[in-house]
């Protein structure tokens, strides 16, 4: 190495060390004024300090080892982070998502069963995050104020609709906390400075009927129903031709160990509440209901549920007589939200619209047609209520946004293969042109080179918005508007990026082998083919790498040339979900999970080329 | 879950075979199950039809992909707009006048009754003929439900005496053929579709939504905070000095004096300078759209108020760290109680039936100054053709059909279905005709025992206060009088100017807009011949010259084998360069001395562009010192990349795994990572303040929320660059793997420590891909974008107003192309330099190994 150099680098590591210690000083001076602003950023600190340790102590000692890892950890906290919260909100109900502090594990739901019974799973911690007390206080103060406040309004509580059927402890302790929890948000900040009893007094005082209503809906769960209305063949919803009987009453529990109740809540539209106990007996729950067809049979499209679920996460198989055929749901249906919901079933054979996302699900002939209902008059439905272990329950809150998610985007798949088309065509693209490019620039004498090569770099410094509707016109013209042409064909030739950053890899490849091939007569597409390709595998593995995050990331082109949503690539896809869903976090956590997964993989996998790659350049020794 | 390729699969074959269905393009639309339900009860209506929509990115239509359409002849048939801004491209002669479709609609309509009557009559004779016209009326639009119908009645007309059911189908046909009918929409909605003078004025958009403003207040907090009637039930304020006052009076703060709940902010919600100037009755343009007239006294008091009711609430940098602790719609604080009022539109109350059903809230028309009378503001959007759209017809009958009675209830019900299917309550979303509003009410509202009164209620107020409403001023300005109005409003806010002063600057730029519009110097067209014959000579002479200087010893090295293969392997990035990028480059420059709206032809104005640049646009400036501070960003993190990669260059167990590990930041996709980093950096709940908090700091910084230099915005914005470092990583990494142990070997044994090895050896071996990053870097700070673009647009206070975005404004919503490519080329030539410079001293610290 020639001295020569020397000075000059040294200046530029010490120019690129003060930019580091200058950030730690901005930090640190900032630090001083509001004490610990340095404590984030300094977070980076072990990693460049880990590096140095690592590198100075290496070769020597287990001690050099657990620093580096120790490094390495914390550098994995902070990179990893931002990743692990996507998934983890894809995890989260909808409700859970924007709580403060923020929960790193999301809800692992409830072994439920019971039902109907109460959570507060939705409900802060206590002490509320209003009050004013510190925890002990709050500890030594909440038996005396709860016993209190349930003298004082047990009694209602108790008259809440459905508030028998618990257990009477859950019930108590639920209804206090969730009242607690909505009472202390109005309650001005003085008040708890005046000490447990009086705020016992100002919270009994808030208590009324539309509190209460609010508290219940929030820490109650049951699964009730209500009739079913039929939609015709037209899509018209048409009610139950009324009978001398309430159609309600027609549900009937078969098997299993539950009992189907009434509720007292509204007369005008009488539901049935199911109660039921797995805890002795883990046996399916199957409850069944013949209602009279208000259409001629062969008019009946299907029919709509209205159900309130317990979210229990419990699987529901629904089935389906008509006609005197026998038909089933192929989804996976859970009892997965709490409010009441209308769910709708159609005949899969008479109707195929995919309408699963607008909540309406497909029935399908069963195999098995023995015993089947053959009233023509009537139609009769049977649900089949399956437990499941806590296990499994979590499995399906967790997957819940990602099912979800499939529902929303029909054209998930097709955004997939179009995104692997375009990243293979791309990267087979870029690696052959600019590698071949950039050979011709730095190891080739020609003239007009280092002109062209300033044109080179010239081109990268325009920015892209200014050309973007001249090249438009151009592809417009090609005739590959609206196709994955406009979006791959252009890295044919080569990107002025690619192209500097493989020739300054190629420019510090030493002279001697190059010259040993020429000897031997090889030709400069040889040499280029079998010497300085190999050579600078590592760095086409880079090109690879950004290639694939481009093309990937990429929706600004995409969103100007195609229009035809199954030619979309994944990140168009993506950005256009966000701007359908952009009130469904959960689904669009779980949407770029699913987008972010393959990359992922892929950069784990290819990890192995890329270092093999640089082993085998044989520019070790 | 396997066989779903499969069904791609066949779902593509199918596609293709049904290829002989005609294509309606229809963009802007995102998914509305409604509207879904419609359009594909259009097809069946239509057959041989297809509608495809697009959703042209994010909620609105992306204005460069309707201009690369427009300009490069692949428009859309239809497009779903913006209101406000249907005129400004109606004034660039992109979208299609529609005053004949409508008439030729009402005309339908017409026929259509009086088939009906002449039936009703007994008239057969009249009624073959009148059919007749309606036939040929029709004719154009092909085989449609309509057609099939008219068939019939025919049939039946012609038959003696009439079939059953004949009346039925005439009014069948009459509902089938709905008009547009000026008259069933808001004024509001209409006028805000309209551009032009006098006999110039014509219709560009139908609308096809709308919403408006009103004052929602918490009653709890209110009777609470003793704001009551006589009856003790929570009044509203009446009157601005009321509403700050209240302001002032439900705001609570805690011991340590932060807020805990807002009273009011003035901009909280979407109410905007707009509102508070309208009800002090000022005006934003004159009535000939000649003048803007934003600095208006009664304006200039609206925004005074503004800053006043901010000031006593302790300033807007304590209510915006405030309500950014809230995101989605849920967690709107007003559905939480945290704030007590806001002004907010009607599908507020959508956001209340599903999330907090149980708030005892009011709406009242705002409350103006006293003495003056409440008024709204509305928007929305329109359906407009496009110029140069293939099938005009077809798209206005899908327009005409979308807005008949029967389908509006179509899509009501289906979205009243689906919300049921969700377990919400549904609200039917606004339509800009008040009937279709009265038969939702009736139909999906009054009976609805799931619906509180309360939601019922602000309903009924909202489709009232439509009549009393105003709208944006049309106008070829209205980008950039919007954008105009908010920047003022925010250094008004933000004490950088007094609200006077702020208002004028405004004003003047947009006037000064106007006035470059509506000047009747004439510019030349540019005359293509010139720059072409300029190029090709510049060519010549520059080939010839490089000829003259090689000489015959150039010609003959030019024959030599090493230089044919050269000119061999560039060729294709030389290819790409002559047809892709040579040509665009070329006309950006050609177009930065022109006034180009891309939708015209450009005229050439000389050096006018680059004039106004550096004498009159201190935004320019504003945004080329914003990207020159990120230029800090760019040692710092090729520091930090260069670390990590020496780290991950260790050799440890499970390295495989930390590699990837470190890379996630740059993998996680970009509108995702837009989100996580919002939400991180908020300045309430956010990870980072939270991690601050425990740690002692009282007071953390505010992040994007905050406009200052040392840690605000930009300084996120950096510090997201920093953490997705890994990116830089690889190319570090591989040129780390390309150092020869041997040289480490050989200091080594020289006595080098680790700073000597690395200072003598690591560096300079990596010296090209320091060079490499640095260029490398510059030039992509200077077209830093993508995080405005996503995450600040530019704000708060400009103070993410980067270069390449502000170009991107100006080309893309300011419609000035010429501008910008006179902007670009700044750029242009200060990363020239730049980059020249580094290429110039480079030799002295690159070092290439190839080099000897």
């Amino acid at each position: 190495m020639s001295s020569l150099s020397n000075r000059p680098l040294k200046a530029l590591a010490l120019f690129v060390e003060a930019g580091v210690f200058a950030l730690f000083a901005v930090a640190v001076a900032y630090g001083n004024f509001h004490h610990g602003v340095g404590f984030f950023i300094s977070l980076f600190l072990p990693i460049a300090f880990g590096a140095v340790v690592a590198a100075r102590v290496l070769p020597t000692g287990a001690l050099a080892q657990a620093i580096t890892h120790g490094a390495l950890l914390t550098g994995c906290v902070i990179f990893a982070f931002p990743f692990v919260w996507l998934v983890s909100t894809s995890f989260k109900y909808n409700e859970e998502i924007f709580i403060y502090p923020p929960r790193w594990v999301p809800v692992i739901p409830a072994d439920v069963e019971h039902s109907p019974y109460m959570t507060t799973e939705l409900l802060g911690d206590l002490p509320p995050e209003e009050a004013t007390w510190d925890k002990a206080a709050w500890a030594s103060a909440w038996p005396g104020m709860a016993s209190y406040l349930w003298d004082r309004q047990g009694e209602r509580i108790r008259q809440l609709p459905g508030a028998g059927d618990v257990h009477p402890e859950s019930l108590r302790a639920a209804v206090l906390h969730g009242i607690i929890e909505y009472a202390a948000r109005s309650l001005p900040d003085t008040a708890w400075s005046v000490g447990p009893s009086a705020v016992m007094r100002q919270i009994d005082a808030r208590v009324d009927e539309e509190l209460l209503h609010t508290v219940w809906d929030a820490v109650y769960r049951a699964v009730e129903l209500r009739e079913p209305s039929v939609q015709n063949i037209q899509r018209d919803y048409l009610p139950l031709p009324t009978g001398a009987t309430r159609h309600i009453d027609a549900w009937q529990v078969l098997i299993g160990a539950a009992t189907l109740g009434p509720t007292a809540t509204d007369e005008a539209r009488p539901s049935r509440l199911l109660s039921y106990d797995f805890a002795g007996a883990a046996d399916a729950i199957v409850m069944r209901g013949a209602f009279p067809l208000p259409v001629p049979e062969d008019e009946f499209l299907g029919f709509t549920l209205p159900l309130r679920q317990d979210r229990s996460w419990h699987a529901v198989r629904v089935k389906l007589e008509v006609g005197g055929r026998l038909y089933e749901s192929t989804d996976d249906l859970f009892l997965d939200q709490y409010r009441w919901q209308e769910i709708g079933f159609k005949l899969a054979r008479l109707d195929e619209r995919d309408e699963r996302d607008l909540g309406i699900w497909p029935l399908v002939a069963a195999e098995n047609q023995h015993d089947v209902f053959a009233d023509p008059d009537c139609f009769r439905v049977t649900l089949v209520v399956e437990p499941s272990s806590r296990l499994v329950a979590t499995w399906r809150k967790y997957t819940y946004h990602y099912r979800k998610a499939q529902l929303a985007t029909e054209y998930w798949w097709s955004y997939v293969t179009n995104s692997v088309y375009l990243v293979l065509m791309t990267m087979i693209g870029q690696v052959l042109s600019c590698s071949i490019v950039a050979y011709a620039f730095s190891r080739l004498n020609w003239p007009g080179r280092e002109a062209l090569f300033a044109i080179l770099l010239a081109t990268m410094m325009l920015p892209p918005q200014v050309t973007m509707i001249p090249v438009f016109m151009i592809f417009e013209k090609l005739g590959w508007y609206n196709t994955l042409r406009a979006l791959w064909a252009p890295s044919f030739f080569g990107s002025a990026f690619f192209i500097f950053l493989l020739r300054q890899f190629m420019k510090s490849i030493p002279d001697d082998l190059e010259d040993a091939a020429k000897i031997d007569g090889c030709s400069f597409f040889g040499i280029y083919w079998r010497i300085i390709l190999p050579l600078v595998k590592p760095a086409l593995a880079a090109v690879c790498i950004f290639t694939f995050m481009g093309t990937w990331n990429d929706f600004m082109g995409p969103l100007i040339y195609i229009n035809d949503q199954r030619l979309y690539p994944l990140a168009l896809g993506l950005f256009d979900f966000r701007g359908e869903h952009k009130t469904d976090f959960g689904m669009l956590m779980a949407a770029s999970t699913l987008m972010t997964l393959p990359v992922i993989a892929l950069f784990f996998l290819a990890q192995r080329h890329f270092i093999q790659g640089v082993t085998l350049t044989g520019m070790k020794g | 879950m396997i066989l779903r390729p499969a069904v791609v699969v066949l779902g593509l074959l199918w596609s293709a075979a049904a290829h002989a269905d005609r294509e309606l393009i229809v963009w802007g639309q995102g998914k509305d199950r409604g509207l879904d339900a419609a359009l594909r009860q259009f097809e069946v209506e239509h057959p041989g039809w297809k509608v495809i929509t697009t959703s042209g990115s994010s909620g609105g239509m992306n204005p460069q992909k309707l201009m690369c359409g427009i300009t490069g002849g692949a428009p859309p048939d239809l497009v779903k707009q913006d209101r406000f801004s249907v005129g400004e491209w109606a004034v660039r002669d992109a979208f299609m006048r529609l005053d004949r479709y409508v008439a030729l609609s009402l005309r339908g309509e017409e026929l259509a009754v009086r088939v009906r009557a002449t039936l009703a009559e007994k008239d057969p004779v009249a009624t073959l003929a009148v059919l007749g016209e309606l036939d040929i009326h029709l004719r154009p639009l092909g085989d449609t439900r309509q057609a099939d119908l008219l068939r019939s009645l025919r049939a039946s007309a012609s038959g003696q005496p009439l079939a059953d059911g004949t009346q039925a189908l005439a009014d069948e046909l009459v509902s089938l053929l709905g008009g547009i009918h000026e008259q069933r929409f808001f004024t509001a909605c209409w006028e805000e579709a309209c551009f032009g003078e006098n006999q110039d004025r014509a219709v560009y958009g139908i609308p096809n939504s709308t919403d408006d403003r009103a004052l929602y207040y918490n009653e709890d907090l209110l009777e609470r905070a003793g704001l009551v009637d006589g009856d003790g039930r929570a009044r509203p304020p009446r009157d601005w000095q009321e509403l700050h006052d209240f302001a002032g009076r439900l705001t609570e703060r805690n011991a340590e004096g932060k807020m805990t709940r807002l009273g009011f902010a003035p901009n909280f919600g979407n109410s905007w300078l707009y509102i508070y100037g309208w009800l002090n009755g000022g005006r934003f343009m004159s009535a000939d759209g000649r003048t803007c007239s934003l600095a208006d006294p009664r304006i200039v008091e609206a925004l005074q108020y503004m800053v006043r009711v901010y000031d006593s609430l302790g300033g807007i940098e304590d209510v915006e760290s405030f309500q950014s602790g809230f995101q989605a719609d849920e967690f709107d604080p007003f559905l939480t109680g945290k704030v007590a009022m806001k002004i907010d539109g009607n599908w507020t109350l959508n956001n209340i039936a599903d999330f907090a059903p149980g708030l005892r809230f009011g709406v009242a028309p705002a409350p103006a100054p006293a003495g003056r009378e409440s008024i709204t503001w509305s928007g929305g959007h329109s359906w407009a053709i496009p110029a140069g759209a293939g099938q005009p017809d077809m798209a206005f009958e899908l327009i005409r059909f979308l807005n008949t009675d029967r389908i509006w209830d179509l899509r009501y019900r289906v979205e009243a279905r689906y919300a049921a299917s969700r377990g919400r309550s549904f609200v039917p979303v606004m339509s800009p005709m008040p009937h279709v509003n009265a038969a939702a009410f009736e139909r999906h509202v009054r009976d609805n025992s799931d619906l509180p009164q309360r939601i019922k209620d602000g309903f009924l107020l909202f489709d009232g206060l439509m009549e009393m409403s105003r709208f944006r001023p049309v106008t070829p300005v209205g980008q950039l009088l919007w954008d105009e109005h908010k920047r003022a409003y925010e250094k008004a806010v933000h004490h950088t100017y007094s609200p006077a002063q702020a208002l004028q600057r405004g004003q003047a730029l947009v006037q000064a807009e106007l006035d470059l519009l509506h000047a009747d110097t004439a510019f030349p067209r540019v005359d293509w011949a010139w720059p072409v014959a300029g190029i090709v000579i510049l060519a010549i002479t520059g080939l010839g010259i490089a000829l003259c200087r090689g000489g015959r010893q150039g010609l003959r090295q030019l024959a030599l084998p090493e230089s044919i293969a050269g000119f061999a392997f560039v060729s294709p990035w030389l290819v790409g360069l002559l047809v892709l990028t040579a040509g665009p480059i070329l006309v950006s420059i050609v177009y930065s001395f022109c006034r180009y709206d891309v939708l015209h032809p450009a005229e050439f104005v000389g050096l006018d562009n680059y004039r106004l640049l550096f004498t009159d646009d201190p935004l320019f400036w504003k945004s080329l010192a914003n990207t020159a501070f990120m230029m800090i960003g760019v040692p710092v993190g090729m520091a930090v990349g260069l670390a990590i990669a020496m780290l991950l260059n260790t050799e440890v167990k499970g390295m495989q795994a930390y590699r990837t590990v470190y890379y996630l930041p740059a993998i996680v996709p970009m509108v995702a990572a837009s989100l996580l980093w919002i939400w991180v950096l908020n300045p309430e709940v956010g990870l980072v303040n939270s991690l601050l908090r425990t740690s002692g700091v009282s007071d953390p910084p505010n992040w994007l929320q905050s406009s200052s230099w040392l840690v605000g915005s930009k300084t996120s914005i950096m510090l997201m660059g920093l953490w997705s470092a890994g990116s830089g990583m690889v190319i570090w990494l591989a040129g780390l793997k390309g150092i020869p142990q041997h040289l480490y070997e050989a200091a080594e044994i020289d006595g080098a420590g680790v700073f000597g090895r690395f200072v003598n050896v690591t560096l300079p071996m990596l010296s090209p891909y320091i060079f490499f990053n640095l260029i490398m870097g510059v030039i992509g700070t200077m077209q830093v974008f993508t995080q405005a673009y996503i995450m600040t647009e530019g704000g708060p206070d400009d103070s993410t107003m980067f270069y390449a975005y502000y170009l991107f404004n100006n080309a893309f919503r300011y419609f000035k192309m010429g501008y910008a490519s006179a902007l670009a080329w700044i750029l242009f030539i200060i990363v020239l330099a730049l980059t020249l410079f580094q290429l110039k001293i480079a030799p002295r610290w690159v070092h290439y190994e190839s080099d000897g």
